[in-house]
């Protein structure tokens, strides 16, 4: 591979890895197009290299998020497990019904969460007793403050990552864009927690895809090294910039990125890309 | 050490074992470098879930312990699965 096409890739994955450390999000949306109209790749291909960038991405965030208590181990399992859950629900049931109508839906409800979390300020509820089930901290290195929380309303959170998990395998978006505000808007789990806990989770989730894809000898192996270098790269960045940026701007550039996304699936949609 | 500080080293131990193969195959290069440093990258996070669900087994979280094994029933049939 030629060294400049090497550097491009790492430029790439740089920028996942950055996305997904910062906002627990895998950005395959923008990713897997850039990848098949700038790279060339197939769909199948490009799908495949994005997620091995996705895994590297989030094992390097996750090697320093888990290990200072940003990522919720706990939570992440546990809508690990609701989230698969809707993807088989999803993979039974698709086919009944239009992947536009899906995508469609899917936008909706990125533009709703993300106007919610530009016009309401967070609401993070304080563990009632010590030692509860649902009841966590993590320190804002930001401040130095230690943040208590207890997570709300498990149930509801679980049947929306039920949904997310639907809504992502029907229509091949990830589904950080909507586990994380389902974590932040409805289980009022803080957003660094809950970003942290999002970049821990689209690892596990990568991880049945980007095997699947490298078993079956679909995997370009250079053109993933080239873009699993970078999302290293850009994770380390993107877990510095997280652990430094107050609460209120990361939400707030979460919300931007939300609406992107929902201009790219847009024009997926519309067939301009 | 505490589950925490065992996942985020499982995760580390993979990283960077695969990244140096990954970037040795880029240079030199090596399919088989590439093939290996990526294997041993993409296959982290589920060693890292067995290690979690190890930790909540450890501590005798078991209703975290709980659905730690099914998460790990999951990413194993999928690997299982992705082979055969």
């Amino acid at each position: 591979m030629e060294l400049i096409i090497l550097l491009c890739l790492i430029a790439l994955g740089a920028g996942a890895g950055i996305m997904g450390a910062l906002f627990g999000l895998g950005g395959g949306v923008i990713f897997v197009p850039v990848l098949m109209l700038c790279f060339g790749l197939s769909p199948a291909e490009a799908a495949a290299v994005s997620l091995v960038g996705i895994v590297a991405g989030s094992v390097g965030a996750s090697s320093v998020f888990v290990e200072k208590g940003l990522a919720n181990i706990r939570l992440g399992l546990l809508l690990e497990v609701t989230t698969t859950i809707g993807a088989i629900a999803g993979a039974i049931v698709a086919g009944l019904m239009e992947e536009w109508i899906l995508s469609l839906v899917f936008c909706l409800v990125m533009i709703y969460s993300g106007v919610r979390m530009l016009m309401n300020p967070e609401k993070v509820i304080e563990p009632s007793e010590k030692g509860g089930r649902m009841s966590f901290e993590y320190r804002d290195e930001s401040n130095g403050e230690v943040i208590p929380y207890e997570v709300q309303n498990v149930g509801a959170g679980s049947v929306a990552c039920v949904g997310a998990g639907m809504l992502s395998s029907m229509t091949g978006v990830g589904g950080g864009a909507i586990k994380v505000p389902v974590m932040n808007l409805i289980m009022h789990v803080p957003m660094k927690a809950a970003s942290s806990t999002s970049s821990y989770m689209i690892g596990i989730t990568a991880f049945s895809g980007a095997i699947t894809y490298f078993f079956s000898g679909q995997l370009d192996l250079a053109f993933a090294g080239g873009v699993a270098i970078g999302a290293f790269v850009g994770a380390i960045a993107g877990t510095y910039l997280a652990r430094k940026l107050s609460t209120g701007h990361i939400r707030k550039y979460f919300s931007v990125v939300l609406f992107l996304m929902s201009a790219l699936v847009l024009l997926r949609i519309g067939g301009i890309l | 050490m505490n589950m925490n500080r065992s996942i985020a080293w499982t995760l580390r131990i993979g990283i960077v074992i695969g990244l140096v193969l990954i970037i040795a195959g880029e240079l030199l290069p090596s399919d088989d470098l590439l093939y290996w440093g990526l294997l041993i990258l993409i296959a982290s996070p589920m060693f890292a879930v067995i290690v979690a669900f190890i930790g909540l087994v450890r501590e005798r979280d078991w209703f975290w312990a709980g659905i730690a094994a099914v998460v790990m029933i999951i990413v194993i049939s999928g690997a299982v699965l992705a082979m055969l």
